[in-house]
């Protein structure tokens, strides 16, 4: 039997069950006979309208309409629609449906929606599709959405999120991981940076939107990314990850992610750290620079003084493991001998969010030698939670490291850093 | 920035033959079809929903039309879908992915080519898809075989498919002549 007869019957209802497995079979495989099947049923709703002698408005002209002498019962549905519709917008601005659940956060998070501005959110809190920020170098979000797909924002980044069959995700700067259950294959979730799209069916991904390009790290699973600035496009694979560029002349390709790490340095004095960390470099020592800490509940913001490595954020994407026996080391300068503190941001191997960890320095730990150095080390079991959820850092990824002084501009200069496994005393 | 009320409508409107199409592939039935497109484009603007973008938008009517029409069925047939939810995901998918392609001289072809349709073939289709007989019931009505009936509406949909294409291609031609 011809594929038409067999569309004629299935619409018809008279398959045989084996024959109804057959056509859906062709159907799957066959984007012709799809088409074709479209191109029926489109043309049975306008022999409907036809025969119904309807006089279909033209959208863009909906108001126009009103005036044609032929009123059917599209104007009545759209004059009720427009009643309904203005009548309607007095109860339901300010009620939308609710799209990410906010399930565990640290330091200040704005969330905005419209007109709206709510600085600050609860953990447990319902947001309907708006943007969210994560204000300072410590702050972090984890938002579920209803289907169970984790996204988990960290340091500096601003992400607007809507959900209405389709999840579509802006991140307009900073770093987010997601775990993302399984979409429906003609709706990905789609995650759009001002460089970079990824296009995501279900997977554990990295995504940072850096400056000049967009930096993707899969763990798990498949993405798809585009790049916007031309529109090539390539898939990457789990353990492999890919760098978006704005520079369309750089060739679009994925690498092998390398393997964690457990001991890695950085020498400030040698190279330029990259632009997204925190700090002024001059080539030979990274300088502190401002950044908010937290936000009161009066709107005023406390300022402290910091430099970061954002080791995820790093080309090749790096993955430096903590351990029991890990040291964090640093050589660094004040020009006043104050106390600093010395936080390490995590995340789960697996993806999201680990916790954040903080080891207060006290002045007279800081030992400086005759031109003002100091070599700092701090051992792992040092550090204490900043939420009892996450206790302890052994076993996480290390997503970035920041050492600063307390509300005052100490000068905090660093010319190396080093995160180093040593045997237990 | 969600869309207000008028855009909403519009856009709806711009791709109702689409949504109703989509609907009219589970429900066979052009009322009905037309019933289920009426009620998303209340609910577009009566509902606690929100839409930042017409993409979101048109993903919500499709879901939305979709369990409509599935609703519709179940409360007044037994009959299985006879479609598999996977093959419905892929036709909803490439009927959005048409969503930025204006469907207006699309279905002003189809009703000027239905308008040319011979009578005879023009109350086979309207047994058929207005009055929501089946094949059997139409064939009967028209002293037919239902083989036949089967044929006809396949050659039926083939010529209108053509007529349709051959006016959208002359339309695009002419358009820069009728400028000058």
């Amino acid at each position: 039997m011809n594929d038409d007869l067999l569309l004629q019957r299935l619409l018809d209802g008279t398959l045989t069950p084996t024959e109804q497995i057959e056509i859906n079979q062709r159907l799957g495989t066959d984007a012709a006979l799809r088409e074709h099947l479209r191109e029926i049923a489109e043309q049975a709703v306008a022999m409907g309208d036809f025969a119904r002698g309807a006089d279909i408005p033209d959208p863009d002209h909906l108001q126009r309409a009103n005036k044609s002498p032929r009123i059917t019962h599209w104007l009545a549905l759209a004059a009720s629609i427009a009643l309904l519709a203005a009548s309607a917008w007095l109860w339901n601005s300010r009620r939308e449906t609710p799209v990410v659940t906010l399930i565990d956060s640290s330091g200040s998070i704005a969330w905005s929606h419209g007109g709206d501005l709510r600085q600050s959110v609860a953990d447990g809190d319902q947001l309907s599709a708006g943007t969210l920020e994560t204000i300072g170098e410590t702050a972090t979000a984890q938002l579920a959405f209803a289907d169970g797909t984790l996204i988990t924002l960290s340091g500096e980044s601003e992400f607007s999120f809507s959900e209405d069959g389709q999840k579509r995700l802006l991140l307009r700067k900073g770093t987010l991981s997601a775990q993302v259950k399984p979409q429906p294959k003609c709706r990905p979730m789609l995650v759009r940076t001002p460089s970079a799209e990824a296009e995501v069916l279900g997977t554990v991904f990295n995504l940072s939107a850096r400056p000049e390009d967009t930096l993707l790290k899969v763990d798990e699973g498949l993405v798809k990314l585009r790049r916007l600035a031309d529109g090539s496009s390539i898939e990457v694979p789990a353990k492999r990850s890919a760098v978006a560029s704005l520079d369309s002349a750089l060739k679009l390709d994925s690498a092998t992610t390398p393997e964690p790490l457990t001991g890695w340095s950085f020498d400030f004095t040698s190279a330029m750290p990259p632009q997204d960390w925190r700090g002024n470099s001059d080539g030979t020592r990274m300088m502190a620079s401002p950044y908010v800490a937290s936000r009161k509940s009066s709107g005023a913001v406390l300022t402290h003084f910091g430099v970061s490595l954002r080791t995820a954020q790093l080309t090749p994407p790096l993955a430096l493991i903590v351990t029991a026996q890990s040291v964090i080391h640093f050589r660094l300068r004040q020009n006043e001998g104050k106390p600093l503190q010395l936080m390490l941001l995590t995340s789960k191997t697996s993806g999201g969010y680990g916790g954040n960890f903080e080891k207060k320095i006290a002045s007279d730990e800081l030992r400086p030698d005759a031109n003002g150095w100091c070599e700092l080390a701090v051992p792992i079991r040092a550090f204490r939670p900043l939420s009892p959820r996450h206790e302890s850092p052994v076993g996480k990824i290390l997503t970035s490291v920041l050492l600063s002084s307390f509300q005052t501009d100490t000068k905090l200069a660093v010319t190396h850093f080093e995160l180093k496994s040593a045997p237990q005393p | 920035m969600p869309l207000d009320h008028e855009t909403i409508l519009r856009h709806l409107f711009a791709a109702r033959q689409r949504l109703s199409a989509a609907a009219w592939l589970i429900v066979r039935d052009a009322h009905a079809a037309e019933d289920i497109f009426q009620n998303v484009a209340l609910k577009s603007v009566t509902r606690e929903v929100s839409f930042e973008h017409e993409g979101a938008l048109l993903s919500w009517a499709t879901l939305t039309a979709r369990r409509e029409a599935i609703d519709w069925l179940r409360k007044r047939k037994s009959e299985a879908l006879g479609l598999e939810q996977d093959v419905l995901d892929l036709l909803d998918c490439e009927w959005q992915s048409k969503s930025a392609v204006p469907e207006g001289p699309r279905m002003e072809a189809l009703r000027d080519c239905l308008d040319s349709v011979p009578a005879n073939s023009r109350r086979l289709l309207e047994l058929r898809y207005f009055d929501g007989r089946s094949c059997q019931e139409v064939a009967e009505n028209l002293g037919a075989g239902v083989e036949a009936i089967y044929q006809r509406l396949s050659r039926l949909h083939r010529q209108l498919k053509e007529c349709v294409d051959q006016r959208v291609k002359q339309a695009l031609l002419s358009a820069p002549s009728s400028n000058s």
